[in-house]
């Protein structure tokens, strides 16, 4: 018969099996293969003065992104039939300047690759944008492993126009911070001065933030924009901005798709993933299925920014100019705008909003 | 290596000898005068010794042989034997068989008790020899088992759990763990009628699936029909499962307290008037909290996890023919992660039912039950929180007959259900949400079906069972029909007009369910059968994830969802091998379902007053083979089960946009190419036992990504054709250990069980996401347990 300290040693062993938990998560090593040959076109056109930019690309093999596509003809069609076209800045990107949407109308795009021919959907700018209100904090998140890291999150409210017709919204995040170029002193005559460095780019891109007041009488709303690490990024002036589309019915629920579709963690209740549809067609091709949309927005844009005094961290200047220091042993990033951007984008020149108020 | 060994041992113990030994009581009916006859009749009632209540379903074996004869419901039974002498053995699993030596000279009867199994036997048998019921009973597809074999099966929390045995049984799988509901020969969850004492039940586990809603407690045995459903059972295309309960003690006051590390259990039970009335109770908690606080994820710390369960029943004897049943089945399940979403789920079913013997020969049991199922989901979210809830009410009434001879068994009856499906409401989830209260009514409808059924066991070589149903089926008022452009797919684009019903049809279907099944024995040891049938299904779940969940919308057939309907065959050898000591099959089926619901790309299911525009039907097209070895007594039992099967679904639109998979053929998410699963039960002596069970199956099929993409800086995947990719194998292996008499003088037990004891991360599904910067999509993989999942229940009876 077993002795009562051997049952308890065997009932002691087997409850400290149980405080085993561990992840769920694992990563497989396989990468499956995928399709080429698909077009990809995304295009936004807003109410602003500003660039409107159209991208137009192909899938690949290997699950790469697309690539662009530079010999395509782009156009925005007006709803009086008026067009206005595109011109190429390489890298598969299109661009319009000096011509702006008006709230109320009605915009569309086509595209022409080869002999085939995309177009979009007439799509109308919504008239209403809601107030937003953008503010941000640094703190600390916890990690799995126990260890707290600094980061900073932006977030704020939203007031929703208290009107009848339905309110559907998107937000953006997107981040700009100044990076001084190490300029060292020169023996003989001066070196010039390297152009300021601005990078540019999104703060948590795959976080999308949608809002639709059908079935809701919400008009506060709170939001969280996202977060990133608190890192040198934070030495000089860091802006937020928060760029708020107002978008129509159709456009929502493609974004919300998209949301699904990003956010499938394969979970028990996840809704099961499938291929999101936007506006675009062929004509000539009812088959061909056409990878992303083209968007027609009504914008806000709200800014704030921080300075490396409201930062509760310590954060290491590995780029401090050091007499005597061999230019070699900095940091390429300290030196090179392009570098330190790492794919995000590049502004050599001071933006007209770069200001402290 | 290690667990290679282990495996090898088990499976070596599976194949050693064991043994048994029996005493026979020498009778003898005397001849009385009158005229000598070569044949006599022996007739008789089985009882509980413990209880004294008949016992059906005992089997009885004439000179080695099983004859085909069980005790019907009154435990009675009756053949003619040559006169002479005989060796007649009265077998029922859970119960000491009776050996008798009778000398026959006359008409006669003998009754007799059977007491419970004495868990004191140095040997004990896992598998009644009623399994020889495999070769002779002439209906194909058929499980039966009961709870003491359930108790022998390895289980997560350690709990004896039907729908877990059954997943180890060959033709039956599920998406995976953490998804409610059966899979049975290709079969969708909803296309299994389940039943507790026949009354239907329709949500019918708990903690996501890993647990059945039956407390093995109250559990008496389950019978699974996946071949040729009996025609009194109907409502659902694919099985019929049917969980028997059993009464109180009819004598004595009597108990089980369990405790354990993610259940505690209490069952009460005995006489309200003795020998007359008896009543049992039992309820079923979960304490597995504490498991979800040591997870490394905050989030996972944060959830919850409860669930319970509450069985009552009644039972009284009028007489030793009248009886009359009450039973109440209660269950309770909320789940929250984190403060981000939650769901909730509730299951009332409670049954009356009346058996009275009429005549030596002729029985009627009448029965009605009231279901109750409510569900609920929720996200607590900061702005718009909310709650949507619905369900399903219904009113079953059935009336059956059962009128047997010798050779004939005959079953007639009808049988009604009344659904009234819950309105569903969304409303806010606190007072700080800004969201709008909605409600849709749901539609009501009422299916009734006479039924009639025939076992005749044609000759000791050839018995047939042919049956047939017809089903009505009505959907009724009121509700409001929308109206789509011709030739337009339905969608919510194509809606012209809506017209409303304040009461009386709206639109109706019926059908004729005939089922046939022949057994032919080619000797006493061996047997062919085959069987076809034909069934209609007007209730069903609707889901838009990717396996069955609790909160699935019960839907009823409507103007636009054209009730399924399905064909089956199959065809199986069976052959069992030294006195039944070994049961082997081997069974093929195939299976045609018509009208199968798929759901449309980012199907929108809640609130939505058209919900047939989120649809689309098709055709299913199911086979396999299966094979089963088991071995039913020794020191080692248990059994080895292999099954090849496919499960495949097309869509049949006519309209292309609304086509899954451009119309093709694809695979289900339940398709499982290869299972092997392997259970053994290993009896140490002393009253312990260690048990293990091995499974492998082939990993589901899971949507991939065909290619991906970046647009306003997202990184995104762009899926492909639905299922055409599989996640990795499935493999777990589980231990259990029992024993009994850990306190001196104390009826007690205790089980540890070890549930995926290799710690293998099995795949629930896979999903793509890109990896830091990358370029790339990479493929992770969920495992809902990721780790081994010990869990120890102690329990006493008193």
């Amino acid at each position: 018969m077993r002795k009562p300290i051997q049952r308890l040693l065997l009932i002691a062993s087997l409850i400290s099996l149980m405080v085993i938990g561990k992840s769920c998560v694992d990563a497989l090593d396989f990468i499956g293969e995928t399709v080429s040959g698909q077009v990809v076109i995304y295009g936004l056109f807003t109410d602003l003065d500003s660039t409107h930019i159209v991208n137009v690309g192909i899938t690949r093999n290997f699950g790469l992104n697309q690539e662009g596509l530079d010999n395509a003809l782009v156009v925005l069609v007006e709803e009086n039939g008026q067009v206005h076209t595109f011109f190429s800045a390489g890298g598969g990107e299109y661009r319009l300047e000096n011509f702006f949407g008006t709230p109320g109308k009605s915009y569309g795009l086509r595209v022409s690759i080869g002999n085939e021919v995309y177009e979009s959907e007439m799509e109308r700018m919504p008239e209403i944008n809601a107030e937003d209100n953008v503010d941000f904090r640094f703190t600390t998140q916890l990690l799995a492993d126990r260890i707290n890291i600094p980061i900073f999150e932006a977030f704020g409210t939203s007031l929703i126009p208290n009107i009848s017709e339905p309110v559907f919204l998107r937000w953006t995040a997107e981040e700009t911070y100044f990076w001084p170029l190490l300029n060292p002193p020169s023996v003989g005559f001066p070196s010039p001065e390297p152009d300021p460095c601005f990078i540019q780019g999104m703060i948590e891109a795959n976080r999308i933030n949608l809002f639709s007041s059908v079935n809701s009488q919400t008009r506060t709303l709170e939001l969280f924009f996202g977060s990133r690490n608190v890192d040198d990024s934070f030495l000089y002036p860091f802006f937020v901005t928060v760029n708020q589309y107002s978008i129509n019915q159709r456009t929502f629920e493609y974004w919300d798709r998209i949301r699904i579709a990003i956010s499938n963690q394969g979970g028990i209740f996840d809704t099961p993933p499938a291929p999101v549809i936007g506006n675009i067609r062929n004509p000539s091709n009812p088959e061909e299925r056409v990878l992303g949309i083209f968007e027609v927005a009504k914008v806000r844009k709200t800014r704030v920014f921080t300075t490396s005094n409201e930062v509760p961290f310590f954060l290491p200047d590995r780029c401090r100019f050091v007499v005597g220091k061999p230019i070699n042993e900095y940091p390429i990033e300290c030196l090179d705008c392009e570098r330190r951007a790492q794919g995000k984008r590049t502004l050599r020149r001071r933006p007209y909003w770069w200001v402290f108020q | 290596m290690k667990k290679l060994f282990l495996l090898f041992v088990l499976v070596n113990c599976f194949f050693s000898k064991g043994n048994a030994q029996n005493e026979f009581k020498e009778i003898y009916f005397e001849h009385q005068g009158g005229l000598k006859k070569e044949k006599y009749l022996l007739t008789g009632t089985v009882t509980s010794k413990e209880t004294g209540m008949p016992l059906e379903n005992v089997s009885v074996h004439i000179d080695g042989f099983f004859t085909g004869i069980n005790t019907d419901n009154f435990g009675q039974y009756v053949f003619s034997l040559d006169s002479g002498r005989h060796r007649i053995v009265f077998r029922r699993f859970g119960k000491n068989a009776d050996f008798f030596i009778v000398n026959i000279f006359r008409d006669a009867v003998l009754d007799v008790t059977l007491g419970n199994f004495d868990f004191q036997l140095e040997m004990f048998t896992v598998m009644s020899e009623e399994r020889d019921r495999n070769v002779r009973s002439p209906i194909t597809g058929v499980t039966k088992m009961n709870i003491e074999e359930l108790k022998l099966v390895p289980a997560l929390l350690g709990e004896p759990d039907v729908f877990n045995v059954l997943q180890s049984m060959p033709g039956v799988t599920s998406v995976g763990e953490g998804s409610g509901g059966l899979n049975i020969r290709g079969g969708q969850a909803d296309q299994n009628l389940i039943m507790m004492n026949e009354a239907i039940v329709l949500s019918n586990n708990h903690a996501l699936g890993f647990l059945s809603a039956f407390n093995g407690d109250v559990l008496q045995n389950f019978s699974l029909y996946k071949g040729n459903v009996p025609s009194q059972f109907g409502g659902r295309s694919a099985s019929a499962l049917n969980i028997q309960t059993r009464n109180g003690d009819f004598e004595n006051w009597g108990g089980t307290v369990s405790v354990g590390s993610a259940v505690t259990r209490l069952m009460l039970e005995g006489p309200i008037k003795t020998e007359k009335t008896s009543m049992i109770a039992a309820l079923r908690r979960s304490n597995l909290n504490w498991k979800l606080s040591t997870v490394d994820q905050l989030d996972v710390q944060d959830s919850r996890l409860n669930f319970h369960d509450i069985y009552g029943g009644i039972s009284h004897k009028f007489s030793q023919k009248n009886t009359i049943e009450f039973n109440l089945l209660n269950t309770g399940d909320r789940f929250q992660y984190s403060d981000q979403f939650g769901f909730q789920w509730n299951n009332f079913v409670s049954s009356l039912t009346s058996k009275n013997l009429v005549s030596d020969n002729f029985s009627i049991i009448g029965l009605v039950a009231l279901g109750n199922f409510s569900n609920q989901f929720f996200e607590p979210t900061i702005n718009d929180g909310f709650r949507i809830t619905n369900g399903l009410e219904y009113q079953q009434a059935k009336l059956s007959g059962l009128w047997t001879s010798e050779s004939v068994e005959l079953t007639f009856g009808a049988e009604a259900v009344n659904y009234q499906m819950k309105p569903e409401q969304r409303e806010p989830f606190n007072e700080t949400s800004g969201i709008l209260p909605g409600k849709v009514n749901k539609e009501r409808g009422f299916e009734w079906a006479p039924f009639i059924g025939l076992d005749w066991t044609v000759s000791e070589n050839f018995s047939l069972s042919v049956g047939a149903r017809y089903s009505f089926y009505q959907q009724n008022g009121p509700d409001s029909v929308f109206l789509y452009q011709e030739n337009l797919p339905v969608s919510r684009l194509n809606i012209m007009d809506r017209l409303a019903f304040e009461s009386g049809p709206i639109v109706s279907y019926s059908g004729f369910e005939p089922r046939i099944s022949f057994r032919w024995s080619l000797d006493e040891t061996q047997s062919i059968k085959a069987g076809a049938s034909l069934m209609n299904q007007y209730l069903q779940t609707i889901s838009n994830a990717t396996g069955p969940t609790p909160i699935d919308l019960w839907q009823i057939s409507t103007t636009y969802i054209l009730p399924q309907r399905s064909y089956n065959y199959s065809l199986g050898y069976f052959k069992n091998i030294n006195e039944n000591e070994w049961s082997t099959s081997l069974e093929g089926y195939y299976r045609i379902s018509e009208n199968q619901l798929e759901y449309r790309d980012f199907a929108d299911l809640f609130l939505n007053p058209h919900i047939e525009t989120e649809l689309v039907q098709g055709e299913g097209r199911a086979y396999g083979i299966e094979l089963l070895i088991q071995r039913n007594r020794g020191i080692v039992t248990g059994w080895l089960s292999y099954t090849y099967s496919r499960s495949l679904v097309r869509t049949t639109s006519p309209f292309r946009e609304i086509q899954v998979n451009r119309g093709e053929w694809f695979p289900t998410n339940f398709d499982r190419p290869h299972i092997l699963s392997l259970v053994s039960s290993i009896n140490l002596g002393k009253k312990r036992f260690f048990n293990a069970s091995f499974n492998y199956s082939t990993g589901r099929p899971v949507t991939a990504p065909s290619t991906n993409y970046i647009i306003a800086g997202i990184f995104i995947p762009d899926f492909g054709d639905r299922n055409q990719f599989r996640i990795p194998d499935y493999i777990r292996l589980d231990f259990s250990y029992l024993t009994n008499g850990i306190v001196r003088n104390w009826d007690d037990a205790i089980n540890f069980s070890i549930y995926n004891v290799m710690s293998r991360r099995n795949a629930y599904s896979v999903f793509f996401q890109r990896e830091n910067q990358s370029r790339r999509l990479r493929p992770y993989q969920l495992s809902v347990l990721g780790s081994i999942f010990p869990s120890v229940t102690y329990s006493v009876n008193f």
